[in-house]
């Protein structure tokens, strides 16, 4: 049966662990992978994005970049790998993005070793107020040497 | 253990006095013993005899050595477990009440163990209920005392011969992953995994429907399969089939089959899934996805037992039973509207649920084991141990593939292995130099989509600072609906 990894970036933030993760896991489970990048932007207003048109633009053009530069290291080892772009708040991009698409069998965090946090309350991230509760789990990836001298 | 080539040396001209009663087993007169031993490895069986007394084990190797088999006894049931694991077996006969372990138990253990190997129970108390006990187990035969040394014999070819077909039709499983035949042995000591097979024991006879639920690689299809095989259908096919894996056109088409021309392109007739797996069962995987068209044709056919192909008018009966698994939460789906509320109750009418690898870590040894014996006799290595590192390294790890990315690591690491042990080394790099921290819902069950939404406005509303009207933008609803779900959630 075929299988589905989905990968979460947050503004261009890629982290190198994570994606060798990916791979691995990638050939493991015989599964295609889906690279999902974030961008967080504000559209409280809706009068608003005319406004941002060109900032989103210049943002999918980057982005467009990044992922492709990605893509190449999964389509090497013969991985099937799709990207996709979402801008706008990222927890409600995130959620539905999982509601459009089929099942996922694996969510991995890529834009860095452990979930993000903010100042002094590391639960106010987005990230984390779903990570628990997704259809599937969702993997932070740490080396292993990194935990053992913790941070100064 | 005595060896058998020399025994059947011995007795070579009184065996082919045997041979020829017995029936047309090849068999040529040695010219040289390496001969024999080429001969031998094609004719003789290796069978385990289990029994606590010590006349009875010399009586049957003696009828048993008659047949040219290889031949070790066993007055200790326990030993003989031990030995499986380093000595090839196919046949193990045992007496039914001995000291330690009763000859059902061993069943039940070789079974799991290997489930390949045949067992021919003995009993001097010849109970009609333990029989039908024992063949439920997987026993292949049950024989009371007293019994003639040809009537052992006999029994023992027949057990080698469905030894030897079931090793066929697991080969042409290979082939053919889609076709149904290998026997399904769910590998697993933990509280989690015995209930579930114990449940599968359970519902297996009674031929209701199943939902099955779990995390992807957990081992669904397998659950499927094993309550196929102890159900009465057993004899009829097993279909599997990917609900998640096709368009709506192609469902229909696949689940029904459709009439000539049906369709343009529709130039032969075409049998359908319900139709093939007509007397059996039919698995329907990821049953969430599937379209709410095909949901409805799906729950009439249940219902009414009967089906028309596409372009079909006369319908056709049909005795199934549908088992169904889903890695999604149907309940959810059903709040949500996409999947009928009507046709989850017709399918869930005992539900089964799969636990994650993560939690019943205990058994990881076990399956790894289990999956480098399996991929041995395929890649015909030398490899007799995993080392205690690297079962430490899978045990601590996580597996978000289930046992499916357990097995496929083994496979990996069977190709790479160099020795004759499994080593850290030979496991994939990132599962020793990368820390994996899964977040998971502790209860294993899969959120609602409520408590999700739950969740989420009460996230937004944070993120607002308690500005509804930003509040309810974000969430794409108007004010008044987000005050409504406030009130619900008690959110305020
Ligand atoms: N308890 C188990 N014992 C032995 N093998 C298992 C077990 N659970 C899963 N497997 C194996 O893992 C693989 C994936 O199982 P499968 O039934 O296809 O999972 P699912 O249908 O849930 O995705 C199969 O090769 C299956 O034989």
């Amino acid at each position: 049966m075929f299988q589905r990894i989905l990968v979460v970036f947050e503004n261009e933030k890629v982290c190198n662990d994570s994606l060798t993760y990916t791979r691995e896991l990638a050939l493991r489970m015989d599964s295609d992978i889906t690279l999902l990048m974030l961008v967080e932007m504000a559209f409280m207003d809706r009068s608003y994005i005319g406004s941002k048109r060109s900032a989103i633009t210049h943002i999918e053009e980057q982005m467009r970049k990044l992922l492709s530069k990605i893509t190449g290291r999964f389509l090497k080892e013969g991985i099937v790998i799709s990207t996709a772009l979402r801008i706008g708040h990222p927890a409600e991009e995130f959620l539905k993005f999982l509601a459009e698409k089929p099942p996922f069998q694996a969510l991995i965090w890529g834009s860095s070793a452990n979930l993000p946090e903010i100042g002094r309350f590391p639960q106010n991230h987005w990230i984390r107020k779903v990570a628990g509760n997704l259809e599937c789990p969702l993997l932070t990836v740490s080396s292993k040497e990194q935990l053992e001298s913790p941070q100064e | 253990m005595q060896n058998g080539v020399k025994s059947t040396f011995d007795s070579y001209s009184k065996l082919k006095r045997v041979k020829r009663r017995l029936g047309p087993i090849t068999l040529q007169k040695p010219a040289m013993r390496q001969d024999r031993q080429n001969d031998r490895g094609k004719n003789s069986s290796h069978i385990f005899v289990v029994d606590d007394d010590k006349i009875a084990l010399k009586n049957l190797r003696r009828i048993l050595e008659k047949d040219i088999h290889t031949v070790s006894t066993f007055s200790n049931p326990l030993r003989a477990l031990k030995k499986l694991e380093e000595k090839h077996c196919d046949l193990i006969i045992t007496d039914l009440k001995m000291p330690y372990l009763d000859g059902i138990s061993l069943l039940n253990k070789v079974k799991l163990l290997n489930p390949s190997i045949e067992v021919i129970l003995i009993t001097g108390y010849a109970s009609l209920d333990g029989a039908i006990n024992a063949t439920r187990q997987g026993a292949f035969f049950y024989l009371s005392k007293p019994f003639t040394p040809d009537k052992m014999l006999a029994l023992v070819r027949q057990a080698l011969k469905q030894k030897l077909l079931k090793e066929d039709s697991a080969a042409l499983q290979e082939k053919n992953p889609r076709s149904a035949g290998t026997y399904p042995v769910i590998i697993g000591k933990s509280p989690k995994i015995v209930q579930v097979e114990e449940a599968i024991r359970q519902i297996a006879p009674s031929g209701s429907n199943v939902l099955i639920t779990g995390e992807s690689g957990t081992g669904k299809e397998l659950a499927a399969r094993a309550i196929h095989y102890q159900s009465h259908r057993a004899e009829g096919p097993f279909v599997a089939f990917n609900c998640g894996a096709f368009s709506e056109e192609l469902i229909a088409n696949e689940i029904f089959g459709h009439e000539k021309e049906a369709f343009t392109g529709a130039t032969s007739r075409k049998q359908g899934l319900l139709e093939v797996a007509n007397s059996g069962t039919v698995f329907l995987d990821e049953i969430g996805d599937m379209p709410v068209s095909m949901q409805i044709k799906l729950l009439r056919v249940i219902q009414e037992r009967e089906f028309l192909r596409v372009g079909g008018t006369r319908p056709i009966s049909l005795d199934v039973r549908i088992i169904a698994a889903t890695g999604k939460d149907l309940k959810a789906a059903m709040r949500e509207g996409v999947f009928r509320q009507d046709l989850y109750f017709r399918l869930n009418v005992v539900n089964v649920i799969m636990p994650r690898l993560s939690e019943r870590k205990q058994d990881i040894p076990l399956l790894a084991y289990y999956m480098l014996e399996k991929f041995l006799r395929r890649m015909n290595k030398n490899i007799t141990a995993i080392s205690r590192d690297a079962l430490a390294l899978l045990e601590n790890y996580t597996f978000p593939g289930n046992v499916r990315e357990l097995e496929n690591i083994i496979e990996r690491a069977v190709a790479v292995c160099q020795g004759n042990t499994i080593k850290v080394s030979d496991l994939p790099p990132d599962l020793a130099s990368l820390e994996l921290y899964s977040y998971q819902r502790p209860d294993s069950a899969l959120l609602s989509l409520e408590e999700l939404e739950q969740d989420y406005i009460r996230h937004i509303l944070k993120i607002s600072g308690g500005a509804r009207t930003q509040a309810a933008e974000i969430l794409g609803i108007d004010r008044v609906s987000l005050w409504r779900k406030i009130k619900k959630y008690n959110l305020e």
